[in-house]
């Protein structure tokens, strides 16, 4: 299945994936409930709390200085962008250029910058302690997701990520299969780093002390808050799309059959986030950077293992 | 301030002269590479573009911190003004001299003239003893550039046999590389730029240091002997160089050294991409050469500018508060939301990240290193790997230090009296940075345009081997991050505009930050720029020496607690402090030697003279008279 | 043609690699576990099935293997450790993450070293091995070398030992049964002799500290050196 040009579907799949987007938390949720044996929040819960809080009015910290105000609109529209140049399904970005990829790793790299300076904005030592393990993770987590384009650039001979994420470039059998293995699996730590689950960041933890994402955006309230989760959504979509893409098999029949594959391989890995989380337990701050750098090392011997053999 | 707009009215007229003759040189961009002599034929003045492409900065910053310093110098008396006004103008003049100069002497008068001019400049607050401590080195680093310089002329016309063709490179490495800040030389850098004025620091950092590269462009690269050590110095120099500044920029408190590393990190990226360029060059990979020249060139632009708003921003919130300690700054962008803004968006955009304009040259930089990676082989696909990690590495280190300076600085609760009480500053210090915002968001949109005309520059850079891929293709490449910038800024805008109004109608409310329900949040529960680098810094405490202090609370009413992170430059302590103090330690050995006498002393000097006259007249061949000073030096270094 | 020899010494590298980032005890030595099997059934998964099945020798050696280096000598490290009372490499020569990224040239060095040595001519999956086997040795040595527990510098040895087996398993050298054997009580016997000598030191000096076993030689300076009394090594 070759990558195909149609602006149409393509279009028609990014709105669907503004759409979907929030549901992968409630999958996410519910498979966490199965695990513990609860019912759970409903499957569109997400939805109905974003709608909630749109429709309140906000509040803001008496010492910010407008870049709380501004975060959530520049990391929602930045991570909009971002989305902008991902093959839908199988249908090549309208969108593409050469260096996208640089492109959408940056406009991430703005979403989060955009978030510590909010933190640092409210002045509250929580925001900044969040803040702060932000800054020294994602610039681990920067160096492991190029080490990844590299690998991917160099098996596509493009640094356009429509190129990159061809169905036909990684899974052939040209290529070594635990490259890719390695390279997948560094990519689903980024995955969990980047959009703060669980082995590094614990979503649902009650102490600000231990929190890093949600510590820093504890002084947000209605519409901003609203933008906030769903920017984390669309961010989690995004980057599991990627990796839907990267693995997608060689042979799905026609758009439909690749386009519901691409689908049911996002879900997957929602539901794969999911059992991670119900059975990991978050790591210690100190040990996070050795499992980044390892995830480094593992990119890296992948392309040694694309390149010699 | 009347010497004050005298001086701003000369920068302007430079600036403008500089505009209208690369203007003119731009005109002949389908031509090959144009050579203007100037005024006096045959001693060596001439400019082409690659000249000229360096007296922008120079011409922009010049004219933007004299308005500056018009603020600045408010309040300083008349006497030092002038003197500030003389060297001022006088660094200038050499400045704008340097790329103009071909002849060895003459580049080296005003090299030298640079160096003492804004020596002068530095020690401007001579009454503080860091400020005269700062001077000291920045004089020495000056001079030993410019003995490496003298040897590098030396060696340059003199006939080299080929296996020493590298003597040249090197020595015009190391004596560029001191006024450039490259990894090892750089230590002048972070304490003369906080010891300067504002503006002089933003010329410094902005123009001057890039004459260093200039220098290695001009008399290194452009000979073209020996491209591939050149090339592959340059990208490790430059790699090293920007991890090195950005590691060492993240636990500075004062605001202009941590600006001072940037700049040694902002500088090693254009180094490294201008030995990806040398490097393409020389394994023949004409995408990369070419995008790596360009990056290079453009990255310099963009830095020039927003690392002078940057100092002047500085500059502007040490006026308003008197201090440059972040600790005790914070809360400045409601206070003066003017520089505020522009330095919070300069410093964004100088940190990498998309909607500015600096991210235009590093994403050229990581096109010609993915460039490498994709068509290089063995070492060249190594190196160009290393590269993009370095870069990312880099950006996300750069990402961290400048969340650090705005927030320290401009978020948050005022951590002191002074910065409470700080008001914008007077329109002369503010209209100047927010001019630079405006070039800096002219770059945004016009690099796509402005790029193809450096065209003769880059193919003369690149070489025949650039046949295949020409400079509009880089245009075409840089037309789409920059317009989506755009449309990404304009679209923040509108979405915010529309926030504000639905906030109106819907009545926000303002509130207190949340602390865990502690009634009194204060300033000191703020997290400070020491605390939020803290994680980063303990993961590089080897490079960085980490001394940590630590006050713990103790019995049941805990006094005074502290805690404090103090950190080293690496190469002052475990390289030139230990080098200088041994050779100290040596020098004062020779005391001994010292007995007093007059004429024991005539004596020596008189016996030194007869040996090297015997020495002349027997082992030395003489078969060239004596003339200018250069000369005769080539033939004692002999 | 499958890809399962490539996979199985992709996973072996990469326990080596987080050994060399782990500081618990427990955990590197479930690593060398992990390796000890890995090496038990690589022959085994190198063999070609389509051909014929794998002979008697073969299985036997497989067996034996993970018997020795996947159970045996594990239990007896964390037997020794038990005794000595160390769970943690708390404070190593070489960092963590230092530790990781010097492995990563280790390993990078070693393929390079490898391609050099072939020559352009592109190397079949199986080949894999010989980069795989030298950078697992080397990253073993390092290990002795950044680490000051004596326990830990069993460890290293055993990984320096199991990248030694690597070479023979993976060039699938199986006439040297008799060798291979050989090596393997060698070895199980050194182990069990540093596991010992592990448990005397550190009854003897409270600490496992290789670094301080210098308060041991010639010159009369160890009233300066030694630890405090009631010191120990957590």
């Amino acid at each position: 299945m070759m990558y195909s040009v149609n602006h149409g579907l393509w279009w028609t799949i990014f709105l669907a994936s503004l759409l979907l987007a929030p549901l992968l938390f409630g999958i996410i949720n519910k498979v966490k409930a199965f695990f513990g044996g609860r019912c759970g929040p409903r499957l569109l819960q997400l939805y109905y709390d974003m709608f909630k809080l749109s429709r309140k009015a906000g509040i803001f910290s008496r010492t910010s200085s407008g870049v709380l105000q501004l975060a959530p609109i520049v990391s929602l529209l930045a991570t909009v962008m971002a989305m902008l140049f991902i093959p839908g399904g199988l249908f090549r970005s309208p969108l593409a250029f050469g260096g996208d990829v640089i492109f959408f790793c940056y406009l991430l790299g703005l979403s989060r910058m955009l978030t510590i300076l909010a933190a640092m904005d409210t002045g509250s030592s929580f925001a900044g302690m969040g803040a702060s393990r932000e800054a020294h993770f994602s610039v681990l987590a920067e160096a492991v997701l190029f080490a990844i384009v590299v690998f991917l650039a160099i098996v596509a001979r493009s640094i356009c990520l429509s190129d990159l994420l061809s169905p036909l470039s990684l899974v052939t059998p040209g290529i070594s299969v635990p490259a890719v293995l390695l390279v997948a699996g560094a990519f689903f730590i980024i995955i969990l780093v980047e959009n703060c689950r669980l082995p590094f960041d614990d979503p649902e933890t009650h102490l600000e002390l231990t929190m890093i994402h949600e510590a820093m955006i504890l002084d947000y309230a209605g519409p901003e808050l609203a933008m906030i989760h769903y920017t984390a959504s669309l961010k989690l979509w995004s980057l599991c799309a990627v990796l839907a893409l990267l693995l997608l098999p060689q042979r799905v029949g026609g758009a439909l059959t690749g386009v519901l594959a691409y689908l049911a391989l996002i879900v997957a890995f929602a539901v794969g986030i999911g059992v991670v989380e119900s059975i990991m337990a978050r790591y210690r701050f100190l040990k996070v950077p050795h499992l980044l750098v390892g995830s480094l090392a593992a990119v890296l011997t992948a392309v040694l293992l694309l390149l010699f053999f | 301030m009347k010497i004050g707009s005298c001086s701003a009215i000369v920068s302007m007229s430079a600036l403008l002269l500089t505009l209208l003759v690369l203007l003119q040189a731009m005109g002949f961009t389908g031509g090959p590479w144009d050579e203007t002599q100037l005024l006096f034929y045959g001693i060596g003045v001439a400019y082409d573009l690659l000249s000229l492409l360096f007296l922008l900065p120079v011409a922009l910053l010049g004219l933007v911190a004299a308005i500056h310093s018009i603020g600045y110098l408010h309040g300083h008396g008349a006497a030092r003004s002038g003197l500030y006004w003389f060297f001022y103008n006088l660094t200038l003049a050499a400045m704008l001299m340097v790329p103009l100069m071909r002849s060895a002497p003459l580049f080296l008068l005003s090299w030298e003239v640079m160096g003492i001019a804004s020596f002068a400049l530095v020690i401007f607050d001579w009454d503080a003893a860091a400020s005269r401590r700062a001077g000291w080195i920045y004089l020495l680093a000056c001079h030993a550039g410019a003995a490496f310089l003298i040897m590098m002329f030396v060696a340059n016309s003199s006939p080299l046999s080929p296996g020493m063709l590298w003597l040249p490179a090197v020595l015009g490495m190391v004596g560029f590389g001191l006024k450039a800040g490259f990894p090892l030389l750089h230590v002048w850098l972070p304490s003369a730029h906080p010891a300067a004025p504002a503006p002089v620091s933003a010329v410094m950092s902005g123009a001057m240091i890039k004459l260093g590269l200039y220098g290695i462009l001009r008399f290194v690269l452009l000979p073209g002997d020996t491209l591939l050590l050149c090339g592959w110095l340059l990208a490790i120099t430059g790699l090293l160089g920007a991890l090195l500044g950005i590691v060492l920029a993240l636990p500075q408190r004062n605001i202009k050294t941590l600006l001072a590393y940037s700049s040694i990190e902002n500088i090693g990226i254009m180094t490294m991409a201008y030995g990806l360029g040398v490097l393409g060059v020389a394994y023949n990979v004409p995408g990369m050469a070419m995008l790596g020249f360009t990056g290079a060139l453009l990255h310099m632009f963009n830095h020039a500018a927003l690392k002078g708003a940057l100092f002047l921003g500085a500059g502007a919130v040490y006026r308003a508060t008197g201090t440059l300690n972040m600790e005790k700054l914070g809360g400045l962008m409601k206070r003066m939301p003017w520089t505020g803004g522009a330095f919070a968006a300069n410093a964004l955009s100088l940190s990498g990240l998309p909607p500015g304009n600096a991210f235009l040259g590093e994403f050229l930089i990581y096109a010609a290193a993915f460039n490498g990676v994709i068509n290089g082989h063995g070492p060249l696909r190594a190196l160009s790997l290393l590269c993009i990690i370095a870069l990312a590495t880099v950006g996300g280190l750069a990402v961290a230090a400048y969340a650090k300076v705005i927030s320290a600085v401009f978020l948050g609760e005022p951590r002191s009296d002074s910065a409470a009480k700080a008001r914008e500053v007077s329109w002369t210090m503010c209209g100047s940075t927010l001019a630079l915002l405006l070039v800096n968001l002219s770059l945004l949109c016009l690099a796509p345009y402005i790029l193809p005309m450096f065209t003769p520059l880059l193919t003369r850079l690149a070489g025949e081997s650039a046949t295949g891929f020409q400079v509009p293709d880089i245009a075409l490449l840089l037309s789409m991050p920059s317009i989506l910038s755009l449309l990404l800024i304009g679209v923040t805008a509108a979405a915010s505009r529309w926030r504000q109004r639905l906030g109106a109608r819907r009545q926000d409310a303002e509130g207190v930050t949340w602390d865990c329900g502690y009634a009194a949040p204060s300033a000191r529960m703020e997290y400070t720029g020491t605390a939020f680098a803290q994680p980063l810094l303990d993961a590089f405490a080897s490079v960085l020496k980490l001394r940590r202090q630590l006050q713990r609370p103790v019995a049941l009413f805990p006094g005074e607690i502290r805690a404090d992170l103090h950190s080293q430059d690496l190469a002052l302590s475990s390289v030139w402090q230990p080098l200088f103090g041994r050779f100290g330690r040596l020098a004062i050995k020779t005391h001994s030697m010292q007995s007093g006498f007059l004429h024991a002393y005539i004596l020596t000097m008189v016996l030194a003279l007869v040996v090297m006259l015997v020495w002349g007249m027997f082992c030395h061949r003489v078969d060239r008279p004596a003339t200018p000073p250069t000369a005769v030096t080539e033939e004692i270094s002999k | 043609m499958s890809s399962w020899p490539a996979i199985i010494l992709v996973v072996f590298l990469l326990s080596s690699i987080v050994l060399v980032s782990s500081s618990r005890l427990v955990h590197c030595i479930q690593l060398v576990a992990l390796q000890g099997v890995l090496l038990g059934i690589m022959p085994l998964i190198f063999w070609d099935w389509q051909s014929s099945p794998p002979h008697g020798e073969l299985v036997f050696l497989a067996i034996v293997n993970i018997a020795i280096k996947g159970i045996a000598l594990p239990m007896l490290l964390i037997l020794a450790m038990r005794r000595a009372q160390v769970r943690r490499e708390l404070e190593p020569l070489v960092g963590y993450a230092l530790s990781q990224l010097i492995a990563m040239l280790i390993i990078a060095g070693c393929f390079a070293g490898y391609r050099h040595l072939i020559g352009g001519t592109t190397a079949n999956s199986a080949m894999l091995a010989i980069p795989v086997a030298a950078s697992t040795m080397l990253i073993g040595l390092f290990v002795i070398i950044a680490r000051r527990k004596a326990i830990t510098q069993v460890i290293g040895f055993l990984v320096f030992e199991n990248g030694i087996a690597v070479f023979a398993s993976g060039l699938m050298v199986h006439h040297g049964a008799i060798v291979e054997l050989g090596i393997l009580l060698d070895v199980f016997a050194l182990v069990f002799i540093m596991g010992i000598a592990v448990f005397k030191i550190s009854r003897e000096f409270q600490h496992i500290d290789a670094d301080r076993l210098n308060t041991l030689r010639d010159r009369r300076d160890h009233e300066n050196t030694a630890p405090p009394a009631g010191f120990t090594a957590e």
